[in-house]
């Protein structure tokens, strides 16, 4: 490939263009070759970007008859600013009583061009890049440099609530697909010098430029090195998404549990930096993703910080009842009908039994199909055109909850608890995978071994949840602490006049968030 | 790569085997029992064999849930053998963990009842809770296919009956296991309640429970009938609510029923003039449930007049019963023994040989306390007019 390159490379002669080489050093790859015409720089550079029509070559002469060219690429370069600010002052400008043609960009860069980014170059690759992320590239006749002039300007998404994390209480904006306008999201929101951005390409043919943003002073520096290591390691052709880099850098890559956390919110984003956490935003994806995730995150949302405490509390314990009820129900129902008859309440127990009377399918096989029945309704769902998700409700809940039990195919307890496991694993959704996996697993281990099965598989996931860690922090950090310092954010949310502390360890580099002051105004109250 | 295959390949294994060798012994869905509600042990005395009634509650129909009692007899040598024996008949197998009652008839409780209970005891899928009662009609069996009016089945109306008797207080409630118990401890004797059929006004026979069957050892002495049961149970200190009729407070048709709310009976014993005394004191807590004349029972004096007869009428109510129980049955089902075994452990060592006669002769102080309390000290009696 590179050697296919260096041969077009040849035929142009930007007199000395420079190639990165593989190795890192830099060597003058023409410097033997004649200096070629700007004719036929013009038709190298024609040939390198052969075949694809959306580059456009735009001729034109200064004022007193110096040829030139444009080169950007249609639809990635905004023509307004192109026709008005380049071409308009350039037409408009003598060059030729230049004496030192070496001195000619630097003037047109002080004087004509009107632009805040101008870069000279005159390594190749780097215009062939430049082009193609939306920059203009000016090249004058006699003159050796190029200029790249920043004419980014393509259509972007506007900023909306993102569909998948509303909040009834707190802002309503979300990222969007450019990374630009999502730093500045960020931005936005801290406005410290101590907020660094790191920039990174990632893929080798897609060249998509991935941000680390963190607070200087409050992210732990290892965790930071570490980050970078992981994602400098990365050798892949392509990155569309962030969840590319999710499992490249993932802790536990064959668990179903996430140790990466993502969100699309800009001020979840900037609550997590401010605890310390390191945000990754890679261009071309609004989820941008946070690192070290613990488990709890999963059971935290944005509108907890925002909204009153008591109710952000009995939030956030209903969404661990939810865990429960998602992952417990069915496999704790199964085992109690199949095997522990004796500890369902006798009323309970009849009106079981007499729903289960004469139906074909054994519980176990009756608890499967219908998880995997409500999955299907539910991935259905998700992916479906939004004018026939009518039809797949008609169909889930006519044709799955009365019509089954109606044709007493399926008992009408089972469609209960599968409908009540559905609900709760809504509350967390961002956990789906991970509880879908729970749950089958669960039920597999409660039909055959019963409640003693369903045990093992409770004891089996503590077990793994304890045991990961994500960047170096326990996954389970804090869960089975007794001080009430560490379970201010945990069970439930705390009044933020109480939480001093940043959470241990993920922000321990400056542990006080908030002065005596506060201390001292909490106590007035 | 090959350690990490290995490894899987033994997790593999062990979940293979944990499923295999354990997996599914006790498999059964809910639909596949027969679920037993109640049963009823009759002697067939021509054979010797044990006559079990089990009743089964048959739940069945997708919307409407229809629960059907049925119930069948059938033949054992033993317990266990009758149980077994009953596949036969029914085809499923019998589930015994929702069961509530075992009603034991009376000819085998005067024969003695522990070798029955041995099985109920032992067996794993029955609760050591259930109530048990004798029947004092001729068969148990009768007493189950009696019908009720409340419930599908006659043992889940019989399990409200013990549920609610704190309530009522004139039949005592005994589980299993405090049966046994009381059976197996020194110095207190088993009673069971004892259920009879009434005829109600449409001419359907239903189960009733009346009075107590009082043991001596295991085997059954005696009755007693429903006052008699309340003041027996005030000495055991069991009574948690239900209703004392005072008839003719002041006058004639003056009858006043007071409701219970607390009571508590401390057994004593004490060493008088070299001679053993139960002192039983009972401090009882009530209200005026109803006052069936106009009198004013309300005021001091009136009060104190009810009061002082009601706690007359108790102390002999009691006095009555234990003297019965003394002379007639011989059966300490107080546990006055086991009050003097805890209160005066070298004594009781001394004299536990020769309880069984010492108690019928056991002198007894009855102190009994009634404190008027509630909302209804407010209400005035209705008065009749001219």
């Amino acid at each position: 490939m590179i050697n296919s390159k260096i041969v077009n490379v040849k035929v142009l002669s930007m007199v000395k263009i420079i190639r990165k080489q593989k190795n890192g050093e830099t060597k003058p790859l023409n410097d033997s070759s004649p200096i070629k015409s700007f004719a036929e720089n013009i038709k190298a550079l024609k040939q390198l970007l052969e075949s694809d029509e959306s580059i456009t070559f735009r001729n034109f002469e200064t004022k007193d008859s110096a040829e030139c060219v444009l080169i950007f690429v249609d639809g990635m370069a905004d023509r307004k600013v192109i026709n008005e600010n380049i071409l308009e002052p350039l037409m408009n400008t003598s060059i030729c009583e230049i004496s030192d043609k070496s001195q000619v960009p630097d003037y047109l860069m002080n004087k004509a061009l009107l632009s805040d980014s101008v870069k000279k170059t005159d390594d190749i690759d780097e215009i062939i890049d430049s082009i193609l992320y939306g920059e203009t590239a000016l090249l004058i006749d006699g003159i050796d440099d190029v200029l790249l002039i920043n004419t980014k300007g393509w259509k972007v998404r506007s900023i909306e609530e993102p569909s998948a994390e509303r909040a009834v209480r707190g802002p309503r904006e979300g990222f969007v697909e450019s990374i630009i306008i999502n730093i500045s999201l960020i931005r936005r929101k801290i406005k410290s010098p101590d907020l660094k951005f790191m920039f990174k390409e990632i893929g080798s043919i897609t060249k998509t430029k991935v941000c680390l943003c963190y607070i200087q002073g409050l992210t732990n520096e290892k965790i930071l090195n570490e980050l970078v290591k992981r994602l400098d390691s990365i050798d892949i052709d392509g990155i569309l998404a962030s969840g590319y880099i999710e499992e490249f850098i993932s802790d536990a890559p064959l668990s179903p549990f996430r140790t990466i956390g993502y969100t699309e919110r800009p001020d979840v984003v900037a609550g997590k930096l401010l605890e310390g956490r390191i945000a990754i935003i890679a261009d071309g994806e609004p989820c941008v993703l946070t690192v070290p995730f613990i488990f709890v995150e999963y059971l935290q949302a944005s509108e907890d910080y925002y909204d009153n405490y008591i109710f952000a509390s009995i939030n956030r314990l209903l969404r661990y009842l939810a865990f429960f009820l998602s992952t417990s129900v069915t496999p704790i129902y199964l085992a109690f009908v199949t095997y522990h008859q004796e500890m369902i309440p006798t009323p309970l127990l009849l009106s079981i039994a007499a729903s289960r009377e004469g139906l074909p399918f054994p519980t176990i096989v009756e608890a499967l199909a219908m998880a995997v029945v409500f999955e299907i309704i539910r991935e259905a769902g998700v992916r479906l055109p939004e004018h026939i998700g009518s039809a797949v409700t008609i169909v889930g809940i006519l044709v799955i909850g009365q019509a089954a039990v109606d044709a007493r195919f399926i008992s009408a307890p089972m469609v209960i608890i599968t409908a009540l496991t559905g609900i709760s694993s809504l509350l967390i959704y961002n956990m789906k995978g991970a509880l879908i996996f729970i749950r089958i697993a669960f039920i597999i281990l409660s039909g055959f071994l019963g409640l003693y099965g369903y045990i093992f598989g409770v004891i089996g996931l503590f077990i793994h949840l304890f045991s990961i860690r994500s960047f170096g922090i326990p996954y389970m950090l804090n869960t089975g602490s007794f001080s009430p310092q560490d379970q201010k954010d945990m069970l439930i949310r705390a009044p933020w006049w109480y939480m001093y502390y940043r959470p241990k360890l993920i922000g321990s580099k400056k542990p006080i968030r908030q002065s005596n002051t506060t201390k001292r105004g909490k106590k007035l109250i | 790569m090959k350690k990490y295959s290995k490894r899987s390949a033994l997790i593999a294994l062990v979940f293979i085997m944990m499923i295999s060798s354990s997996g599914c012994w006790n498999y059964r869905d809910i639909n596949e029992v027969s679920i037993a509600a109640g049963m009823a042990i009759d002697k067939n005395p021509e054979n010797n064999k044990y006559i079990q009634t089990v009743e089964f509650i048959h739940p069945s129909g997708g919307k409407e849930i229809k629960m059907e009692p049925s119930i069948i007899s059938i033949e054992g040598s033993t317990i266990f053998d009758g149980i077994r024996n009953m596949i036969a008949k029914k085809g499923k197998k019998v589930y015994w963990s929702h069961a509530k009652v075992v009603i034991i008839s009376q000819d085998i409780a005067k024969e003695g009842i522990a070798k029955i209970l041995d099985f109920i005891m032992r067996d794993a899928e029955t609760r050591a809770d259930l109530w048990l009662l004798v029947s004092i009609e001729k068969t148990a069996g009768e007493i189950l296919r009696g019908k009720e009016m409340e419930h599908n089945g006659t043992s889940f109306h019989l399990d409200d009956q013990f549920k609610n008797a704190k309530s009522i207080s004139k039949y005592p409630t005994v589980e299993l296991y405090k049966f046994i118990d009381d059976l197996s401890s020194e110095g207190i004797s088993p009673i069971l309640p004892a259920a009879v059929m009434t005829k109600t006004e449409t001419e359907e026979i239903i189960p009733e429970i009346y009075g107590t069957a009082v043991f001596k050892k295991d085997k059954m002495v005696g009755l007693l009938d429903d006052i008699e049961s309340r003041s027996m149970l005030f000495v055991k200190n069991e009574i948690k609510g239900g209703v004392i009729v005072e008839l003719n407070v002041t006058d004639e048709n003056v009858d006043v029923t007071l409701e219970i709310f607390k009571s508590k009976t401390k057994l004593k014993s004490v060493l008088r003039d070299e001679k053993l005394l139960m002192k039983i004191d009972v401090e009882i807590d009530a209200g005026i449930g109803e006052i069936a004349s106009s009198e004013d029972l309300i005021a001091k004096e009136g009060q104190e007049k009810l009061i002082k007869k009601t706690e007359n009428s108790i102390k002999n109510q009691i006095a009555d019963v234990i003297n019965k129980v003394q002379k007639e049955y011989e059966s300490d089902i107080f546990g006055f023994g086991s009050t003097i075994h805890r209160e005066m452990p070298s004594l009781w060592e001394k004299i536990k040989a020769d309880w069984d006669d010492m108690f019928i002769e056991l002198d007894t102080e009855v102190n009994v306390k009634l404190n008027i309390k509630g909302s209804a000290l407010t209400s005035k009696p209705i008065k009749i007019g001219d």
